[in-house]
């Protein structure tokens, strides 16, 4: 009898379901890592770095810390302080070079399943990583955000455009023109009508959790927006482009001083030009969304 | 129930539409309808109605929100809410609308040109906010025309106190004997504010066409203590340089201008402190802050034409005569021009007390003029809208 020939399936076939006390127990290795960003504002960093543990409540996590150049008298003390923790390592970049190359170099350093891009001005609340893990034991589900407030006291930020408490980010969908913008932004978190969960149709990458295997068959972060803008959009539509979701979990949520690295540093992004990078790639196949989730 | 698109002005700083869109859709969805506003100068301000807005910059993205909308949420039908030459551009732009099309509007001078009645009756129905409108519409031959009779929360409209009075008068810095003045008008043409203007400066000084010139050469003084709180869009490119005017008229010291948006509590405030409202509009579709005057039971003073006219008939308010009428480039309509002398004898009457009208029955009025009858009308004709297809179906 003839063998049958085994067909491969170039298609994606949908992610395991990742049971997470198998994989701590079997491996005896992490389920996460977690990529952080570094340009100054250390102060800040140390806020991120110690409210992971009750957010991770119980899940094995790697921190990878790629600095972007900061001063060696800003960070040198602080990062000596950290070569005793077990699981957390320090990448070090002679100078900035942009957000999205430093998580690729990031991502690239360890090998858990799951990745979880975090910008350092992002304190994350309890069991917030346990709940975007949680998020993504569902195959369909391609991309995990999460729900930021915008913190009480944002110290010497402008805090007129940071109201306190209020919404940073629940997601974000296109305008009547196409353009990404994060919807209601200032709103009161306890407003009925930001319970309106819709899937988004894109989240941000400061708090951005992912399968590893799909950033691989994606290839991470789209290094073409330099020091960033547009990159997480951009990676959101690869991952629906893949028969994915993207969702947010708000069932926890973070606080996201926003841009303080930029507003500190007076940092500006290449917006239009990445807008134009962007809408090369993906302006034929762009959707109106805001209308579902407003 | 029906999956409703209502489109109209939602700018939050306050404009017309507004009032009768936000409390018309919640009692829409009140009503068990599902309601989705396009927003037509929105941007996104936070808020609480049972509904969603989505911004429109401008007529041209609310029209591609609406036909993005008519595709991917399919309404049943779209309620628009606007000046009726929109209309016109908004019907034009969607000729193979799938949905049916009702249109509220104003009509705000007489006659209605045939052009525009033409526009008033290609939709389903035609709602107008005043009864003169509705007869006007009717006269030129509108026969799908209704009217919706809008109103405003009198629970929020509600008396002042004798001491809510007394004290806000004192944190606005006014003296017991002040004499207030209240306007609250777009700064434009139609509404006629240096009509206001003159006939306030004609009061203080008690003396009739008062201006600088005249004030220097009779050595005029003010007779009356007395404040002009004017509510208004102060840098309009079509209005008033108002401060100037307001030099003009040596009334500088007594206007108190404030930009509007203001909020309720602020809003509500100003009209508790006054003693009389005058707006000296050439016409109006309705006027809504006339209707929030009768609400406070402020005695209210206004042209007598248009929708006005209606408003304050019976005694409700005092009709200023009108010495000028004129035919206006939009619509062809006529525009009243109140007699400057007469306006100012009301504002004297109020004053010493010899003219009062009934602001009892102002009240009573406005009272009557309640969201839930308006929903009611509107609700009618979405029935009658959708018996008309049943009937349609089976014959």
């Amino acid at each position: 009898m003839a063998k049958k020939s085994k067909k491969r399936n170039k298609n994606i076939q949908p992610p395991r379901i990742v049971n997470r006390d198998m994989l701590d127990k079997a491996r005896g290795s992490s389920l996460l890592d977690i990529i952080i960003p570094v340009f100054k504002r250390i102060d800040l960093l140390k806020q991120c770095l110690a409210a992971i543990p009750e957010a991770a409540d119980g899940i094995a996590y790697d921190i990878i810390i790629v600095d972007n150049g900061t001063p060696r008298e800003d960070c040198e003390q602080f990062y000596s302080t950290l070569d005793n923790f077990k699981g957390i390592t320090i990448l070090r970049n002679k100078e900035n070079i942009g957000f999205p190359k430093a998580c690729n170099q990031g991502v690239k350093r360890k090998n858990a399943p799951l990745i979880l891009l975090l910008n350092s001005d992002v304190i994350l609340q309890p069991k917030s990583i346990l709940g975007m893990v949680s998020k993504l034991d569902d195959p369909t589900v391609g991309v995990v955000g999460l729900k930021l407030l915008f913190p009480d006291n944002v110290g010497e930020l402008n805090a007129k455009i940071r109201p306190a408490k209020c919404i940073q980010h629940i997601g974000m969908h296109t305008d009547i023109h196409a353009d990404f913008k994060h919807i209601m932004v200032g709103w009161h978190e306890d407003n009925p009508r930001t319970q309106n969960w819709v899937d988004p149709y894109a989240i941000t990458g400061a708090c951005l959790m992912t399968r590893r295997s799909l950033w691989n068959k994606v290839g991470g972060l789209f290094e073409g927006y330099g020091h960033g803008t547009y990159e997480d959009v951009d990676f959101c539509l690869c991952i629906r482009e893949l028969g994915l979701r993207v969702v947010l979990e708000h069932n926890t949520f973070g606080y996201h001083y926003t841009g303080a690295t930029a507003e500190t540093y007076k940092i500006q992004f290449p917006m239009i030009m990445n807008k134009m990078t962007f809408m090369s790639r993906w302006g034929a196949k762009l959707n109106y969304t805001e209308w579902m989730a407003l | 129930m029906s999956k409703i698109v209502w489109l109209s002005d939602t700018d939050f700083k306050s404009s017309g539409y507004f009032n009768i869109t936000m409390p018309l859709c919640s009692e829409l969805v009140s009503l068990g309808h599902e309601v989705k506003v396009v927003g037509f100068g929105y941007k996104g301000e936070e808020h609480y109605f049972p509904f969603s807005i989505i911004p429109a910059n401008n007529l041209s993205d609310s029209l591609a929100v609406l036909q993005n909308l008519s595709i991917l949420w399919k309404p049943d039908i779209a309620i628009v809410a606007l000046d009726i030459w929109m209309h016109d551009n908004i019907m034009r732009s969607m000729q193979n609308r799938p949905f049916d099309y009702v249109g509220i509007m104003p009509v705000e001078s007489d006659p209605l040109c045939l052009s525009w009645a033409m526009v008033m009756m290609q939709m389903q129905k035609s709602l107008v906010i005043s009864e003169f409108g509705t007869q006007e519409a009717k006269k030129a031959g509108v026969t799908n025309v209704t009217h919706l009779p809008v109103g405003i929360d009198t629970n929020l409209w509600r008396v002042p106190t004798e001491d809510e009075r007394k004290s806000l008068r004192t944190s606005f810095g006014l003296e017991e004997s002040a004499f207030v003045v209240l306007t609250v008008a777009d700064n434009q043409e139609r509404k006629n504010l240096a009509a206001s203007m003159q006939m306030f400066a004609d009061f203080v000084y008690d003396h009739p066409h008062v201006s600088d010139t005249l004030i220097q050469e009779l050595n005029l003084t003010p007779k009356v203590d007395a404040k002009y709180i004017l509510i208004t869009r102060e840098f309009s490119m079509l209005g008033w340089k108002l401060r100037e005017l307001a030099q003009e008229f040596g009334i500088n010291n007594q206007m108190m201008l404030f930009e509007r948006g203001v909020g309720f509590k602020e809003l509500w405030s100003l009209y508790a402190i006054a003693d009389v409202f005058l707006l000296t509009s050439k016409s109006e579709g309705l006027g809504m802050p006339i209707l929030e005057s009768m609400a406070v039971k402020l005695p209210t003073i206004a042209t007598n034409c248009t929708g006005m006219a209606e408003l304050l008939a019976d005694n409700r308010g005092l009709l200023v005569d009108y010495d000028y009428v004129h035919r206006d480039p939009f619509g062809n309509g006529r525009r009243y021009w109140a007699d400057i002398t007469h306006g100012t004898s009301l504002l004297k009457g109020i004053r010493d007390k010899s003219l009062l009208p009934d602001v009892d029955a102002a009240r009573k009025y406005v009272e009557g003029r309640t969201w839930k009858n308006a929903a009611n009308v509107l609700e009618s004709v979405l029935k009658e809208i959708e018996d008309g297809k049943e009937k349609q179906k089976t014959e």
